[in-house]
């Protein structure tokens, strides 16, 4: 009965003050990374090899989840159609999660190479950036996870990120170096930044002005797809 | 047991001015005798009353009732003298509601812890014409019933004094005179010394004597007079 | 106009009578006063301080820069003589001596902070109005802790953006600070008109624009938010009040709130009860001046008027003493309170509570006399003469004449609960404990009256026949004690179970959070951990999935352009479309406990084709709309799962433990790619620096949090809220007490001539006291008991379906209460016995009275 009930404005603001761990832990959540299990994880494995065709398999963080979006709605998904439509069989495995940085990108190479995929993308960092975690250290996360791709001979696109100008000229800078750099040492190929005409577009973008909305992956979808069409 | 009041007298502190209620008051009640005490409202009938029952203490003066002076008890003294000695009849009878006839009167042989309580008590009843509403309640009863059985209360520890207080002021002229000389009968009969003070003139003049109270100072009425 | 003079003139020709129920009454008034002057000033307390968190009344915020048109629209809804802070807010880097670091900026301007304050470490403070070293200059404030992690000093200059600044302050507490982003990232404050020279803030940044308002007194935030809401186009547009500014967040203080709103109906009911009890006795004294009225000649009608219009002017006239009373009293109580509680309050009566102290005293006095007053009319003015007697009290079943005073007071339980189903069911409530009460009542007056005992003492034999005998007296004493018992009850018994709820267990917060904790990383950092004898470190494992169907209803929510979503369907969609973090466990944390359902069943089986067991928070199981037994589809990174819910797991989220919101059964997803958290306990402040460092360096990856300042605001909150229910629960307990404490006297009052007659008849102070005594307490005790069997009843009730939460049963508080509200009134009888042995009877005997 008390559900009802109005409380009394005054205290319900204090909300505010008393912001839990309930939403804390949401919030925390949002940055987590999650990694792979290297052993007996059959399951995603067999979930892939079930359909048949070449797999493609995009590792990345919110953004490849389509957080706030339906995951039929995020880019991987719109991906998968595209490359339906134009004829060819390749099945887009989704392997975003959530608030992960780089420091998950060895281990879940690993897993995904046990998928046998036949190109990966790896989309990672944009979390690493968002913490301040400094930059040698994501680029070393991030080749390790090359490494593993090339030496299981599985083509591999780098998605690169640009940080938001709110982080200044000089970690900007380094930041955006680093996939470049990446690119040209391990010799990969690299789409050099994959909201390219998406941040900074508050209609393209949830309210949060960080994640896409569904217009937004519609965007990043093209981009992508015509970044990787040729390898398919 | 006779009832004794030597230069008895009572003043009440009004803020700084002290009125006098009574002023050195002095008279004697023969044991049995009826006494009347008359005088307008406010000379101080209702003090000497208090006073006479120990509800109340003097500013000088002795009342000795038997040969035991009121004023020289102290409370709890006074409180046990009262109970077995002294009996009060009121204007307004003062029966407890919620009580039957039988039980108002037994309350004081209950209150001093006396034996065979009921049937003293409906002997009592008995005597006053009331032996046929001894179980009804005082809502119950009519005036006249009312002031006989609160009569019966007052005599029934068997007081050696009795205080009556306007005891047929509230009850209409013929029925006041039954009760009252159902009263005069039961104190006749048992000896009881009895003060009654009273408005009514009839009333007075049945009682042996007439005191009259008039500014705190106490004559008596010869009947000559009248 | 002859009413209304006879009326005064009937009050003012017996001020003994009228000064003691006006006493009496004011005392009830007096304790509903105190009590709703504390409530509303703990409940300021607590807005202030979520002002201070929005820093405003009424903050406008979008992830953009506000267009100029918007910025007008804005500023033409406000009231006039409202102020506006503009403020930027956004994450970025400084450089200082070679280190790197992020940070949460916030570019303000001179106005900010308009509530609340910063406190520095040169210990100066720092309020809206003051003047800012901050402005004009290339200067920076910064958390304290960077000075610490950066190993700068005031003076030291460092870069942010294009920008070279000194620090001129470290701040040591931030009133706004809120647990959401503060520990990731410490904040700096800048002045805003330098963010252009800073080159931070262009196209494609990500910050926070806010429009931060002050209203003027009085304005109401909650309009102006969904006026701007309808005026302002863009749904991205956030419009926050200080209520709303984190609505997910903090049941607890939802729970109080509601607990507040209770104190406020229990407070106006015990007022209520003794305004009712003594009400009606007056008006029963009052008969036979009616019926002497009536035979001079009065209409029946004109009699009503009269004893309507002395309950009415004796009811308003209350009101005064009490006011001067609480006045009085309120202050004293306060500073006597602020010594020992963690905040120093200073409660005012409000104009509200004066409100409806008259309306209680007035209206209410009249509606309850209603009964009594169209009885006078009816009464034959007969019993006047001789032969009647004029009865005791005066019994009235005729239920239609109580109907205005049942709607009266259930309008102001709703007003005070301010909720119409809060009010509603109280009243009810209410009124079916009066008939157990009614019919105790009677059961007891029974059993008195059959009780026969030869060895007793009269007092005791006398005393319960008279209480059998005056049935409606007796009736009404058992009610009032009864309720008020019940009443007073309620509050510790929520107390107790909210106060659990409250309570963190300070021995095991944790004072740093590990995240992004890897599969691999481990066994090595609880290796790197143990030298610093952290004892058992638990790692909780994070399984990132998305909930795919409900019952086999899709759940997620597909939003194409054509879709039109209004603002909640939109976050509705967004929140639905996020994915959930799965753990799983074997048992149940401290933190936890199953109100509903049952415990897992073991480890899972993966070739059984039984789903997966599935423990869901309560709370969010009623966001989303899950039941014992529904069936969830998960996508677990590419792998189905189907789970039913078992069990529904309430959170103690204040113990700062990692908790879940879905638990799965442990064996189903112990395979799947996940991170971990750790909860690292307390330690020493420099260790904890030296643990950092070590953790930073060894492994870059794990973000740390430092829950230091969090942890320290949620305890001191918490322990502000423990304090908050106890004194709420005291003052409901003793302003229950003052109203049985007037009952009490009032029937000795009553009964004075009765007293006084068995005192001229020889009865000792002893036996006096023990003839009021025995009565009392058959009676109390019956329905003290009673009272407080209901009151579990009902916290149960209360706890259960409105709050939730577990019922801990509490046995100090009604054994307080009993032995309290018997204790008063034996000491009452005494006084009062004590008080008839000094009286002089004669007087009293002779009176009218």
């Amino acid at each position: 009965m008390m559900e009802d009930c109005r409380p009394m404005k005054a205290i319900r603001t204090v909300k505010n003050f008393y912001v839990l761990s309930c939403f804390f832990l949401t919030w925390l959540c949002g940055f987590l990374a999650s990694a792979a299990a290297v052993e007996s994880g059959g399951a995603v494995v067999s979930a892939a090899r079930s359909k048949g065709g070449q797999k493609l398999v995009i590792l990345g963080d919110s953004l490849t989840e389509g957080y706030g979006v339906a995951q039929t709605s995020a880019f991987p998904a719109l991906i998968e159609k595209k490359i339906q439509l134009s004829g060819k069989k390749w099945q887009v495995i989704n392997s975003g999660v959530g608030g992960s940085t780089t420091g998950s990108a060895p281990s879940r190479m690993k897993w995904i190479l046990r998928a046998k995929p036949d190109l990966i993308l790896l989309f990672l960092g944009a979390n690493d950036g968002l913490r301040g975690i400094k930059v040698a250290e994501s680029e070393k996360n991030l080749a390790a996870a090359i490494a593993l791709a090339k030496q299981a001979s599985v083509k591999l696109v780098l998605g690169g990120l640009y940080m938001p100008p709110n982080y200044g000229e000089d970690y900007r800078t380094k930041f955006e170096k680093m996939y470049v750099d990446l690119a040209k040492d391990q010799s990969v190929r690299l789409i050099p930044f994959i909201l390219k005409d998406v941040a900074g577009e508050s209609k393209l973008n949830l309210a949060d002005g960080i994640h896409p909305n569904e217009e937004g992956h519609k965007i990043m979808a093209e981009n992508v797809y015509a970044a990787i069409k040729d390898l398919l | 047991m006779s009832l004794r009041v030597e230069h008895l007298s009572k003043e009440y502190a009004q803020g700084e001015a002290k009125v006098a209620v009574l002023r050195d008051l002095s008279f004697s009640v023969a044991k049995g005798e009826i006494v009347a005490v008359v005088g307008e409202s406010g000379s101080g009938k209702s003090t000497l009353l208090s006073l006479l029952a120990g509800l109340d203490s003097a500013n000088e003066g002795q009342i000795i009732v038997g040969d035991t002076d009121l004023l020289q008890l102290n409370e709890k003294q006074v409180t046990a003298f009262r109970a077995s000695n002294i009996g009060i009849v009121f204007q307004q009878y003062h029966l407890v509601d919620h009580l039957t006839s039988l039980e108002n009167v037994m309350l004081p042989l209950e209150i001093t812890k006396q034996s065979n309580i009921r049937s003293r008590a409906v002997a009592v009843l008995e005597e006053l014409g009331l032996s046929h509403r001894l179980t009804h309640f005082p809502t119950q009863l009519s005036g006249g019933e009312c002031q006989r059985v609160a009569i019966a209360r007052a005599i029934v520890s068997e007081p050696k004094l009795l205080l009556a207080d306007e005891p047929s002021g509230n009850l209409d002229t013929q029925t006041g005179e039954k009760v009252m000389s159902v009263l005069f009968d039961v104190v006749r009969k048992h000896q009881i010394t009895t003060v009654l003070v009273t408005h009514s003139e009839s009333l007075a003049r049945k009682c042996q004597r007439e005191l009259f109270l008039d500014q705190g100072q106490l004559r008596e009425i010869s009947r000559r007079e009248r | 106009m002859f009413a209304l003079r006879w009326a005064i003139k009937g009050l003012v020709r017996t001020p003994g009578i009228s000064a003691f129920f006006i006493a009496n009454f004011a005392l009830g008034l007096v304790g509903f006063l105190c009590v709703e002057a504390y409530k509303d000033s703990i409940s300021e307390h607590l807005t202030a301080n979520a002002k201070q968190i929005l820093a405003a009344d009424l903050s406008v915020s979008v992830r953009r820069e506000f267009s100029d048109s918007e910025r007008a629209l804005v500023r033409e809804t406000l009231p006039p003589g409202s102020e506006v802070s503009e403020v930027y807010d956004f994450f970025s880097m400084i450089f200082f001596n070679d280190q790197s670091r992020l940070i949460l900026v916030k570019a303000v301007d001179s106005s900010y902070p308009l509530y609340g304050q910063l406190e520095m470490s040169s210990k100066k403070v720092v309020a809206g109005g003051d003047s800012k070293d901050l402005f004009g200059s290339p200067k920076i404030w910064a958390y304290a802790e960077l000075q610490e992690q950066m190993g700068m000093q005031i003076g030291s200059t460092l870069k942010l953006g294009n920008l070279d600044l000194t620090v001129s302050e470290f701040i040591e507490k931030d009133a706004s600070q809120t647990f959401r982003a503060a520990n990731l990232a410490p904040r700096v404050f800048i002045d805003r008109s330098l963010l252009k020279a800073s080159g931070l803030i262009q196209v494609g940044s990500t910050f926070t624009h806010s429009l931060l308002v002050r209203l003027p007194a009085g304005a109401p935030s909650a309009d102006l938010r969904s006026q701007l809401f309808s005026k302002l186009p863009d749904p991205a547009i956030q419009v926050d009040t200080s209520e709303t500014a984190s609505e997910d967040s903090a049941r607890q203080l939802k729970l109080f709130s509601d607990y507040l709103s209770l104190v406020s109906i229990v407070a106006l009911f015990l007022a209520s009860i003794g305004a009712s009890y003594l009400f009606r006795l007056f008006l029963s004294k009052k008969l036979k001046e009616m019926a002497v009225l009536r035979c001079l000649g009065v209409s029946a009608n004109e009699t009503i008027q009269i004893a309507l219009l002395q309950t009415l002017i004796l009811g308003a006239v209350s009101v005064f003493p009490a006011l001067i009373l609480a006045r009085a009293f309120i202050p004293v109580f306060a500073s006597l309170l602020n010594n020992i509680t963690p905040f120093s309050i200073n409660p005012g009566i409000s104009g509200a509570s004066i409100a409806i102290s008259f309306a209680l005293a007035s209206i209410g006095s009249l509606l309850i006399c209603l009964p009594f007053a169209i009885k006078v009319r009816d009464f034959s003015p007969a019993f006047l003469f001789s032969e009647f007697r004029l009865p005791s009290t005066v019994d009235f079943t005729n239920w239609s004449l109580m109907l205005p005073a049942f709607f009266f007071f259930w309008g102001l339980a709703i007003v005070q609960s301010r909720s119409m189903n809060v009010g509603t069911v109280f009243v009810l409530v209410l009124l079916g404990f009066v008939m157990m009460l009614t019919v105790l009542g009677l059961a007891l007056m029974n059993l008195m009256g059959r009780w026969k005992s030869s060895t007793a003492k009269w007092n005791l034999r006398y005393s319960l026949k008279g209480a059998a005998r005056r049935k409606s007296s007796t009736l009404s004493v058992v009610i009032t004690l009864g309720l008020a018992s019940m009443l007073l009850n309620i509050l510790p018994q929520l107390k107790v179970s909210l106060q659990k709820e409250f309570a963190t267990d300070q021995a095991n917060l944790p004072s740093l959070f590990l995240f992004d904790i890897q599969e691999e990383q481990k066994d090595a950092l609880l290796k790197t951990l143990k030298p610093h004898e952290i004892g058992d470190l638990t790692m909780y494992p994070l399984v990132r999935s998305r909930v795919l169907a409900i019952n086999g209803q899709p759940y997620e929510r597909v939003v194409t352009r054509d879709t039109v979503l209004t603002r909640e369907e939109e976050q509705e969609a967004r929140s639905r479309n996020r994915g959930v973090n799965l753990s799983y466990r074997d048992h149940l944390s401290s933190s936890e406990s199953i109100v509903e359902g049952r415990d897992f069943s073991g480890a899972h089986d993966l070739n059984s084709p039984k789903p997966v067991e599935i423990s869901v928070e309560v709370r969010y199981a009623e966001r989303v709309g899950l039941k014992i037994g529904d069936k969830v589809d998960f996508d677990i990174q590419g792998v189905p799962l189907s789970g039913q819910v078992i069990n529904l797991r309430q959170v103690k989220w204040a113990s700062f433990q990692p908790n879940f919101f879905i638990l799965l059964q442990p064996g189903s997803i112990d395979d799947a790619p996940k991170t971990y958290i750790a909860a690292v306990p307390q330690m020493l402040h420099g260790r904890k620096l030296f643990l950092q460092k070590e953790l930073v360096k060894a492994y870059p990856n794990i973000s740390i949090i430092d829950l230091a300042r969090t942890t320290e605001d949620v305890l001191k909150l918490a322990d502000r809220f423990r304090w908050s229910l106890e004194l709420m629960a005291v003052l409901g307990v003793l302003s229950g007490m003052v109203v049985l404490y007037s009952v009490v006297r009032t029937q000795i009052w009553l009964r004075r001539r009765e007293l006084n007659l068995l005192k001229v008849l020889g009865a000792k102070l002893e036996e006096l006291t023990v003839y009021v005594m025995a009565e009392f307490l058959v009676l109390a005790v019956g329905s003290v008991l009673l009272g407080i069997l209901v009151s579990f009843l009902i916290s149960f009730a209360l706890l259960r379906f409105v709050f939730n939460l577990a019922w801990h049963f509490d046995w100090i508080w009604p054994l307080f209460s009993v032995i309290g509200i018997l204790g008063i009134g034996c000491v009452v009888i005494w006084l009062g016995s004590r008080k008839v042995m000094r009286e002089r009877p004669m007087s009293i005997l002779r009176s009218e009275l």
